[in-house]
């Protein structure tokens, strides 16, 4: 867990460069008596910079403290291994489901795409119960597109060619 | 599996057909018009725009449908229905800053290249505004004060390179003064800092200051139109100061470019028997349109438009925007 | 002054008035608890209906719809974690925590409580003291706004949990994402990459969601499968009911967050959100046990609250005797008074005194009667609870899709909100702390452009910064509140 910290560190620090180096081309844009388009972003940066490599540091400090001790509470139980492989792929199903959803949304429209989006979520939440799998998708949009588009007239997506057309006949 | 494919592209194809086809068969319109405001809820653009509305629902046997999409200047919006098919049901609330985006665009979309002018709605006028206890009486003053101490007037304003700016630095460059201009996110905010005297003055729209003038906490100096305003009968108009600038925040409505001419037509008919409407004149009346004709058909408008975005190619240019 | 206020009384209790308060409420409270549409939304999506009532009871429904915006708000922030309205976002951060630890009933009830509490206090401000109030508003410059701002900042420290050092590096990722879009001073774009998805910046509803609902969304999602939503733990409304004791321990935040909330409310340029952000940051930073912001403190909720109510009497005292509009949702109401042939502006309180006191007592009014339609709505929220737990947490993502979405109409803000999550889910990983982040991408920006503005009014003499009474004293005040820390409770520093 510990490598995981330090690798996230450098990330972040690579991020925080990457801006500061965007950021320099910033520079000098102004009015009169201004300091500029760049100042703001440059300070910002360059203070998140210094606290990234002092955290690094003091996470580097704490990694070497733990190596020199031998004890083996580093190394994990095969079932905490599992558990642990199991919630990243629930996270990851989930994220994916969100981004599919996004995708699709402006091409098949709303309602579809929310059917297709909570049937596919609870699955990834390893909901098994056939009642709520057969209904809540068809519930839920049901519920969302009546208070959101019929009543309040919200302009959600409604897709393009022929299920714009199915769209409109709902909302 | 590759036939099934061709199966469904088939079926989808002859489904989105027959759509079409009833789509050009029924008379127009026969489902709701959405007119798209590129800035958020309450701002001038809105209310302009729900007003017309307002006097259009009688006329029209289809909802309307105000639809705010605000977001990079009213670049984002413009982008939308730019993006939206050609068929008379999206309407684009323009304004002047969409001209002003055209002479650099920032997004895919150009108002010039993609859009067909339906009509120009209104045309507001702009009010030079100081403090109420303000040493300076008249705009003389100011420009006398202006002339001697460059850049030591300070003016506020609201889009950064965009119409507010233009309009205050242009109008002081034709009268040889130099102010600095100090950007601020909002009409308000500009008010509260006039008021409490934080900066001198702002170039603003009439309406939205007329209160204010009228109650003495703030003072008009100049009107910047061909006239003096009706409103303001004892504040000079540009021309009495010897300076040839009349320019005014414009409104209009347009379509995609490739829109049925007899759908733009139709709408142009509705929308100009819209500002007969009563709602809407009271509306024209409290916001103080009155002063210029705000109409303008739909050829004029496009060579307006066009003239505009020439003007401004040069401020920009010479304000250092625009290489 | 007391005849115009016993008349405007006696107009209240006519019973369409009453109507107008209740129905009012009720559109408020709906518009702000449903994510996606804003107060400002409510109010204009009323304003058609106005045209034909005769003025009070046009402004009374209105008031009534803006003061239930600004509650209904909170309610979804509390049990769903999702903030409706900017301003509603310490509310998530306290309130939603108190939630997940069983205890929603009792974060409501201090949230219903104080909000009426900081609403009613404004409320009485405004009637005793507009001109007031809004003169001494107007002594807010952009160097004083930036005084505010760093002393808003100056408490990051307070709002970091264990690390201080992460919670520094959470601060500076806000104030770097804060500048990302237009440039509010050269027009410049800034970090866009030529891309379309960031011009104008990052919305700041779309980060909030992304940031706090998404992110916990995923990290719930990680947990062994549930079959409801309701926790073992959980306690009705009556149970809950919040002892007088425990007001009375946290007087001072009590009494300080509606007062900043009020000034701060009458500031067209700040408004409810750094209201309450602000208050809340000052009941961090005086709390006697700061470990527990960001992990369901009370007095966190009860700051957020009470000052973000608070600024609606604020802003109203600015509408009302100057016509300037400190929100959104009070431009809305300018547009009212023209519909119904009214100048908003000095002269009003001359002309209709009838108007502007009634409007005074319509808000008095309506603070009552939304207490009472907020305990029923709450009833009613809460028996979500049954619901099977992967519905509910289907259903809470869709209602973000929508927050995000409804904010600007726009598909791109969706990818915004997405990618927030992702970056809340890893910083809550690695336990950097959301609330300094949160913080200042809301006062990142306005601090660099009044900075900005400020030097741009002393042609680049920074000395404005501490030559003008008012901000001199506000960032000696943002200086103590970095500096004395340090020597109190060096212990903090450890935490590195």
């Amino acid at each position: 867990m510990k490598k995981d910290e330090i690798v996230a560190n450098f990330v972040i620090i690579a991020f925080f460069v990457f801006m500061l180096y965007d950021s320099f081309k910033l520079h000098k844009i102004q009015r009169f008596g201004d300091v500029g388009s760049g100042f703001w972003p440059i300070l910002a940066l360059s203070a998140a910079i210094i606290l990234s490599i002092a955290l690094l540091i003091s996470n580097l400090k704490k990694y070497q403290g733990r190596k020199k001790q031998p004890s083996g509470e580093a190394s994990t139980s095969p079932a905490a291994e599992i558990d642990l492989k199991n919630r990243r792929k629930k996270f990851v199903l989930s994220a994916i489901c969100l981004l599919g959803y996004i995708l699709i949304m402006p091409y098949i429209g709303f309602i579809l795409a929310t059917i297709v989006y909570v049937f596919a979520f609870i699955l990834a939440l390893e909901e098994r119960r056939n009642l709520v799998l057969a209904l809540s998708p068809f519930l839920l949009t049901a519920l969302i597109v009546i208070v959101f588009a019929k009543f309040i007239g919200m302009p959600l997506p409604r897709g393009v060619d022929f299920f714009a057309a199915f769209s409109r006949f709902i909302y | 599996m590759r036939r099934a494919t061709g199966v469904w592209v088939a079926v989808l194809g002859l489904l989105g057909w027959v759509a079409g086809f009833c789509g050009v068969a029924a008379a127009y319109p026969e489902r709701a018009i959405e007119i798209i405001v590129p800035f958020g809820v309450g701002g001038g653009s809105d209310t302009a725009a729900r007003a017309v509305a307002e006097g259009m629902k009688p006329l029209l046997k289809v909802p309307l449908v105000i639809t705010n999409m605000p977001g990079g200047g009213g670049t984002k919006g413009m982008l939308h229905a730019a993006g939206q098919p050609a068929d008379g049901y999206t309407v684009f609330a323009v304004t002047t800053s969409h001209l002003i985006d055209a002479v650099a665009p920032k997004t895919r979309a150009n108002i010039l290249r993609d859009f067909d002018p339906i009509m120009r709605i209104q045309w507001d006028t702009t009010a030079v505004i100081i403090s109420g206890d303000s040493k300076f009486k008249t705009i003389q003053d100011l420009v006398e004060y202006g002339k001697k101490n460059p850049r030591f007037l300070k003016f506020a304003g609201t889009s950064p390179g965009g119409w507010s700016e233009i309009q205050t630095m242009a109008f002081f460059k034709k009268l040889g003064v130099d102010v600095t201009f100090v950007p601020f996110e909002s009409g308000a905010e500009i008010k509260a800092a006039i008021l409490g005297g934080h900066i001198h003055g702002a170039c603003e729209e009439l309406a939205e200051t007329l209160p204010l003038v009228q109650a003495g906490k703030l003072k008009a100096l100049a009107v910047i139109m061909e006239k003096r305003h009706p409103a303001l009968p004892d504040v000079p108009a540009t021309p009495e100061l010897g300076v040839d600038y009349t320019q005014g925040l414009m409104r209009a409505w347009a379509v995609r470019k490739g829109t049925p001419p007899e759908r733009t037509k139709y709408l142009h008919d509705v929308i100009k028997k819209a500002l007969d409407v009563p709602v809407y004149k009271k509306f024209v009346q409290d916001n103080h349109l009155y002063a210029r004709p705000g109409y303008l058909g739909p050829e004029e408008t496009r060579k307006y438009w066009e003239s505009e975005v020439k003007f401004f190619m040069d401020v920009l240019k010479s304000l250092g925007y625009v290489k | 002054m007391v005849e115009h206020y016993l008349t405007a009384f006696a107009a209240i209790f006519h019973p369409q008035n009453l109507l107008a308060l209740t129905l009012g409420g009720l559109w408020g409270l709906m518009a702000g608890a449903l994510p996606g549409i804003s107060t400002s939304m409510g109010v204009v999506l009323l304003l058609p209906f106005t045209y034909a009532m005769s003025p009070l009871t046009a402004f009374t429904i209105l008031v009534a719809a803006y003061c239930g915006g600004i509650t209904g708000g909170s309610i979804t922030s509390i049990l769903f974690g999702i903030p409706g309205e900017p301003s509603s976002v310490p509310t998530v951060i306290e309130g939603h925590s108190l939630a997940k630890q069983g205890r929603a009933a009792y974060a409501l009830w201090v949230f219903l409580l104080c909000s009426i509490g900081g609403g009613l206090f404004s409320v009485f401000v405004m009637m005793a003291a507009t001109p007031i109030i809004a003169n001494f508003a107007l002594r807010f410059g952009p160097p004083e706004y930036f005084a505010l701002t760093m002393l808003g900042l100056s408490v990051v420290s307070g709002l970091s949990g264990g690390s201080v050092l992460k919670g520094l590096i959470s601060c500076m990722l806000g104030i770097f994402l804060a500048t990302i879009g237009t440039d509010g001073i050269t027009g410049l774009e800034r970090f866009t990459f030529g891309t379309t998805i960031l011009l104008g910046g990052i919305s700041f509803i779309t980060a909030m969601v992304g940031l706090l609902a998404v992110s916990e969304i995923f990290i719930e999602a990680e947990e062994p499968f549930k079959e409801y939503k309701g926790s073992a733990n959980y306690r009705g409304m009556k149970e809950e009911m919040p002892k007088f004791s425990e007001f009375k321990e946290n007087w001072p935040t009590l009494t300080k967050s509606p007062i900043i909330g009020t000034i701060v409310g009458a500031l067209p340029g700040a408004g409810a959100t750094i209201a309450a952000f602000l208050a809340y940051g000052e009941a961090a930073r005086t709390s006697k046990h700061p470990e527990k912001f960001g992990n369901g403190a009370v007095e966190g909720l009860m700051a957020a609250e009470s000052a973000n109510n608070a600024s609606t009497g604020g802003s109203m005292t600015i509408l009302l005797s100057l016509g300037i509009p400190g929100s959104n949702t009070t431009a809305m109401l300018i547009a009212a008074f023209m519909i119904h042939g009214l100048q908003p502006g000095p002269l009003l309180l001359t002309q209709r005194p009838d108007i502007i006191y009634g409007i005074f007592v319509a808000m008095l009014m309506a603070n009552v009667f939304l207490l009472g339609l907020t305990i029923v709505g709450i009833r009613m929220f809460l028996q979500l609870n049954r619901l099977p737990y992967s519905v509910f947490s289907a259903a809470i993502m869709i209602l973000c899709v929508i927050g995000a979405f409804g904010l600007n109409n726009n598909m791109d803000d969706l990818y915004l909100m997405l990618a927030f999550g992702l970056i809340g889910y890893y910083m809550r990983k690695y336990g950097f702390p959301i609330a300094p982040a949160v913080l200042a991408l809301v006062l990142g920006d306005l601090a660099e452009l009044s900075l900005r503005r400020s030097l741009l009014l002393s042609l680049g003499d920074p000395l404005i910064l501490v030559s003008r009474p008012l901000s001199a004293i506000l960032l000696a005040a943002a200086v103590f509140s970095i500096v004395y820390p340090l020597f109190k409770k060096p212990k903090m520093l450890q935490g590195l």
